[in-house]
């Protein structure tokens, strides 16, 4: 009774107290993903001539750029203990979109800087359809996605015409090349985005609720949680960011290019796993998966650098991720009995 | 006891309720079958002896991974102009590179009761005798590119695969390599190749190896995997950059979009002096970056010629007027030519080809443009 009077007075204390312990909960397993990147590191230093200088650096944290974008809508999700598998398709109808507002070969168009907010908000808007039809029709998160997947194709070829849309805006090309005092733009981007997104984890009720539907979404219902509205939220941030890296991905090509968020599932997927966030939720956060999406940047960049064989990479790349994600769930391996 | 019997009646009356509609789902679908088989065993019927038939009972299906691809793109474009200047409609079906996705589809598309004229970009090599198959039971034609395992050949099997068509990786790659290190003189190159599990891409890369051995003040720095993709064509390209540095003079990519890729990372690099060459394709883009000086090289594989190509050969042989058992094997699985371009020839290709010229071609002689025979 006392919950239905004053919901976020007593649903936010709860959900609090539950992220708290279970983040306590296993200590070691947070210091096994920085290990891992500082290991990889020194290694690569050691190892592959190239490696640690100025310009092979500036290259890894541009290559992070978009990895890193991505991991933080997929993050929160995952938080809630769904999925959303939708990052390529919604990247791809982002970066068609995006192309052709701006200045472009294809049509009239030339909406300037106003490209980028419509774009990002044809990613929100992915989102929201996503989680919109989660919840609504009580249909699993994977599903809808994967649809949703395909529905950003399909909206990014129908986009395409016949012919690959080229961005002429040169304020736009221009947007996220180069670097300031050293470092690159697009990872300046990619920056603000994860302190925003971190802020959003933590001190925004979409984030703390996320953990809390994550951990136990009946318990957080109960306490008067509207958890239908949040996981909306939750699909709209993850829309949000695609559309971001789809942008990013655009002015990076200068053409709008419907592969551009292709292998980004598997990345940001493996980068939020890698980095101790629980794919059944309630733990983990963005600046895991932060560490996450720099070991498998310097990893397939480091393996390049050292020259191992392009049959080998992929097996290479797979293999460690399969040993630093045992490595990071380890200590938590006897409280999880069931794995699915 | 006779509680007993009253629940045991109850049970019985409560199995007999649900097993009802069971029962006339069963009889639904069995008619459905009935049907089904009815249709199929009509179309099988005239599978088994090809007859010249007219217009009015064809249909044109051009199967393809995406559109949103300028190489498929290009190809489309190919086919309608085809399908306009014989006057049949042109059935586009997109597969999204799924090889299960593909033969649902084309099995689908083959239902109709208009005998079906398809020319399919195959996504797989094993997925040619099955696409194959269904298109002769249902007495089709069907003209297959690019991907067959070579143990199968087109002339062993009935005439409703009037032949499949390829280009020579190795010519491509090796010519436009060939190019490229002549130009580069002496010097490291790199190479970047298409997925590696797939024909062209070991044809041409086989082919850069020959150019290689061929230019013995060339070496090969690296060579590295970007999957026919440019985004990551162009990551990969953006590391070997920072690894080789200024030893890099030359970049060889296995077709055009990874050519692209590789231009955008070497313009931020502020590298123009790297040369760089793509093995294949010539898509628009490309030969607008040859004459821009962005791109050394490419290889036309004339993508109009190949999208009606693949039409011409089934229509003419529904018509009657191929007669594919008295073709040669050279005739049923050939590599057509293809066309260096550089600088030099580039603006002939700036513009789309004479679309009329090109019909005209295929009219006369359909053959005009092989090359030699898929051994």
């Amino acid at each position: 009774m006392t919950n239905v009077a004053s919901p976020p007075a007593t649903g936010a204390p709860h959900v609090q107290v539950t992220a708290k312990r279970r983040r306590s909960a296993a200590p070691g397993s947070q210091l096994g993903p920085p290990i891992a990147l500082v290991v990889l590191f020194v290694a690569f230093s050691i190892a592959a001539d190239g490696f640690l200088t100025v310009g092979n650096l500036q290259t890894l944290l541009d290559q992070a750029a978009i990895p890193l974008i991505v991991a933080m809508g997929l993050t929160l999700v995952i938080l809630t203990g769904s999925i959303d598998l939708s990052v390529e398709g919604v990247m791809a109808g982002c970066c068609l979109t995006f192309t052709l507002l701006g200045l472009n070969s294809q049509n009239g168009l030339d909406l300037g800087y106003w490209a980028i907010p419509i774009a990002v908000a044809v990613g929100t808007a992915f989102g929201f359809f996503a989680g919109w039809v989660h919840v609504t029709f009580k249909l699993p998160s994977f599903m809808v996605t994967l649809g949703t997947w395909s529905i950003g194709l399909g909206l990014a070829t129908v986009l395409y015409g016949s012919d690959t849309p080229k961005m002429l805006d040169e304020r736009l090309l221009g947007l996220t090349a180069g670097t300031i005092l050293g470092i690159p733009k697009s990872l300046i981007i990619a920056a603000i985005v994860v302190a925003l997104a971190w802020a959003v984890s933590r001190y925004t009720r979409l984030g703390r609720y996320a953990y809390g539907i994550g951990g136990d979404e009946a318990v957080t219902a109960l306490s008067g949680v509207n958890v239908s509205r949040y996981k909306i939220g939750v699909f709209a941030f993850a829309g949000t960011c695609f559309g971001i890296a789809g942008v990013l991905g655009a002015t990076r090509l200068g053409v709008g290019d419907v592969a551009v968020g292709q292998g980004y599932l598997f990345l940001g997927i493996s980068a939020v796993v890698l980095g101790g966030t629980l794919l059944s939720g309630g733990r983990g956060g963005m600046l895991q998966s932060l560490i996450g999406v720099a070991i498998l940047v310097v990893l397939g960049n480091g393996l390049i650098l050292i020259g191992a064989s392009v049959y080998w990479q992929k097996g290479i790349q797979a293999a460690v991720i399969i040993v630093a994600v045992t490595l990071t769930g380890w200590s938590s391996r006897r409280r999880l009995r069931v794995i699915k | 006891m006779s509680r007993d019997r009253q629940k045991r009646v109850q049970v019985r009356k409560a199995g007999r309720t649900a097993r009802r509609p069971a029962a006339v789902l069963a009889v639904l679908i069995a008619a459905f079958a009935v049907f089904l088989t009815a249709c199929t065993s009509t179309g099988g019927a005239s599978g088994a002896q090809p007859a010249p038939v007219t217009k009015d009972d064809l249909q044109l299906v051009m199967v393809i991974r995406t559109y949103a691809t300028p190489y498929e793109a290009e190809l489309v474009k190919g086919a309608q102009a085809y399908a306009d200047h014989v006057g049949i409609p042109l059935k586009v079906i997109t597969t999204d590179g799924d090889s299960q996705k593909q033969l649902s589809l084309v099995k689908a598309a083959l239902a109709g009761d208009k005998k079906s004229i398809v020319s399919i970009n195959v996504n797989q090599s094993s997925d040619t005798p099955a696409i194959v198959n269904a298109v002769q039971q249902a007495g089709g034609y069907i003209t297959t590119l690019w991907n067959k395992h070579d143990e199968v050949k087109a002339y062993d099997f009935a005439p409703n695969w009037v032949a499949h068509v390829s280009f020579d990786g190795r010519d491509d790659g090796y010519e436009t390599a060939k190019e490229m290190m002549d130009k580069v003189g002496s010097g490291g190159v790199v190479a970047l190749q298409g997925i590696l599990d797939n024909l062209p891409a070991s044809q041409r890369y086989e082919g850069f190896q020959r150019a290689l051995s061929e230019s013995p003040n060339v070496t090969m720095l690296d060579q590295q995997v970007a999957s026919w993709d440019r985004s990551k064509s162009y990551q990969v390209t953006q590391t070997l950059l920072t690894k080789y540095g200024t030893q890099i003079k030359g970049i060889w990519a296995a077709d055009d979009a990874m050519a692209l890729g590789a231009i955008t990372a070497v313009q931020e690099a502020n590298r123009p002096d790297i040369v760089i060459s793509s093995s294949s394709n010539g898509v628009h883009d490309a030969f607008q970056a040859v004459k821009d000086g962005t791109l050394f090289n490419t290889y036309a594989s004339d993508q109009y010629y190949t999208g009606a190509l693949g039409l011409a050969l089934g229509y003419q042989a529904a018509t009657g007027e191929l007669d594919v058992t008295k073709m040669t094997n050279e005739q049923r699985q050939f590599y057509a030519a293809g066309d260096l371009v550089d600088a030099n020839n580039v603006d002939k290709y700036l513009t789309p080809p004479d679309l009329a010229a090109l019909m005209n071609e295929l009219d006369t002689d359909v053959f005009a443009r092989i090359a030699k025979p898929i051994d």
